[in-house]
């Protein structure tokens, strides 16, 4: 084993929030990709899946369409990993990755003009999908409940704030992070969080009644 | 509370309920599938083909080396004699460089026995009968020069020993408003 297949490579997505994940691991690996080894992308696969497997299940709603797109946007990204330029920032793969399968779920939302199909049983079914799940039965149902409202009201926002709904308050992640990945300037993503969050709360009045 | 002041908490308790949906587990097909992609050849297309960088090696020895650095001294040699500048007449452009110029070289020949000095005057040198002097190129009379002249009509005369004398040779004449005619070329 050579000494760049021993990097540690955290898996847990509270680490990944945190900003753990060291760039120059990331750059090692791409860097064994572009030199001409699979293998050595598989643990960037494992460590952003569950992201991206979010977004895209936020955007469509659909489980299926979600793995699809996901693995897309893998194979989208390794395809253009010579391109990648990561120049030691944190999170450079991860913001790029999140571009691209963001991308990537738009393009099945133009193709098969599905913003306003109602949710997917299967986006929310079933409990194999909660990576925890805390306590009583009674409990669990409600949240399972409010889950499902929610994700029906975010699938009848258009593309544009369900985008910013589900990288800022689902994944959390940072403006500064945000713009870059939809291309937009920090004030006008601001403004649009603001009317998305408006338009959510109208959906959920409406997924109430 | 303004409306405003309203709104934060309603959008921190949406954030939080919406932070809920970030608790999924990707299927355990994801993985393998995306390697599984990344392992299938991507279709070549010429553009990619062209593109795609390429390690070439050469095995050289030291004495075939040499042999190749002596034949790239020779060609750039020989390409440098190329391009190296033609005669010139009479320090004039060469013929190539006056035809882009849209001069013409003409050549001026007066036979004439018993002189001892013959000019050119025209308009193209200020009709000055001592700016251009005949050669007298085989020592028997036969005087001659080589001019460069831009193209369109020319006025001349020969001056031999002093006296204005029209090229017997020319292909036309012209009044000169004094009573005499003048030899004239058009180029």
């Amino acid at each position: 084993m050579t000494g760049d297949a021993s990097v540690a490579l955290p898996l847990d997505s509270a680490s990944l929030r945190s900003g753990a994940v060291r760039p120059d691991e990331e750059q090692v690996l791409v860097n064994r990709c572009l030199a001409g080894d699979p293998e050595a992308f598989r643990p960037l696969v494992q460590r952003y899946q569950r992201v991206t497997f979010s977004v895209a299940l936020r955007m469509l709603g659909s489980r299926a369409d979600a793995e699809d797109v996901a693995q897309q946007a893998f194979a989208d990204a390794y395809a253009a990993l010579d391109r990648f330029r990561g120049e030691g920032r944190s999170r450079a793969f991860y913001t790029w990755l999140l571009r691209i399968a963001i991308n990537r779920a738009k393009d099945v939302l133009k193709s098969k003009k599905r913003t306003e199909e109602p949710l997917s049983a299967e986006a929310e079914g079933g409990q194999a999908m909660f990576a925890h799940d805390p306590g009583s039965p009674e409990a669990h149902a409600g949240q399972a409940e409010d889950r499902r409202r929610l994700q029906a009201a975010l699938l009848t926002l258009p593309p544009q704030y369900r985008e910013v709904l589900v990288l800022k308050d689902v994944e959390g992640l940072a403006y500064e992070e945000i713009g870059p990945i939809l291309r937009l300037p920090i004030t006008t993503l601001k403004i649009r969080v603001v009317r998305a969050r408006a338009r959510m709360r109208a959906a959920l009045e409406e997924v109430r009644r | 509370m303004n409306q405003r002041d309203s709104q934060i908490p309603q959008d921190d308790e949406l954030a939080a309920r919406l932070a809920t949906l970030r608790d999924v587990t990707p299927p355990p097909s994801l993985v393998p599938g995306v390697m599984q992609r990344i392992a299938e050849p991507a279709p070549v297309t010429l553009w990619t083909w062209l593109r795609r960088p390429r390690r070439f090696e050469l095995h050289l020895s030291p004495l075939a080396l040499a042999g190749l650095a002596v034949a790239g001294l020779l060609l750039v040699a020989l390409l440098a004699r190329d391009q190296r500048p033609g005669p010139v007449v009479s320090g004039r452009p060469t013929a190539a460089a006056a035809h882009e110029a849209e001069v013409v070289l003409v050549r001026f020949v007066l036979v004439t026995t018993g002189a001892h000095q013959v000019a050119l005057a025209g308009d193209f040198n200020g009709w000055d009968a001592g700016h251009t002097l005949l050669e007298n190129a085989d020592g028997r009379g036969t005087f001659a020069t080589n001019l460069w002249l831009p193209r369109g009509a020319h006025e001349y005369m020969f001056v031999v020993d002093g006296q204005w004398v029209p090229d017997p040779t020319a292909p036309a004449r012209i009044p000169d408003g004094f009573g005499r005619t003048n030899s004239l070329l058009r180029l």
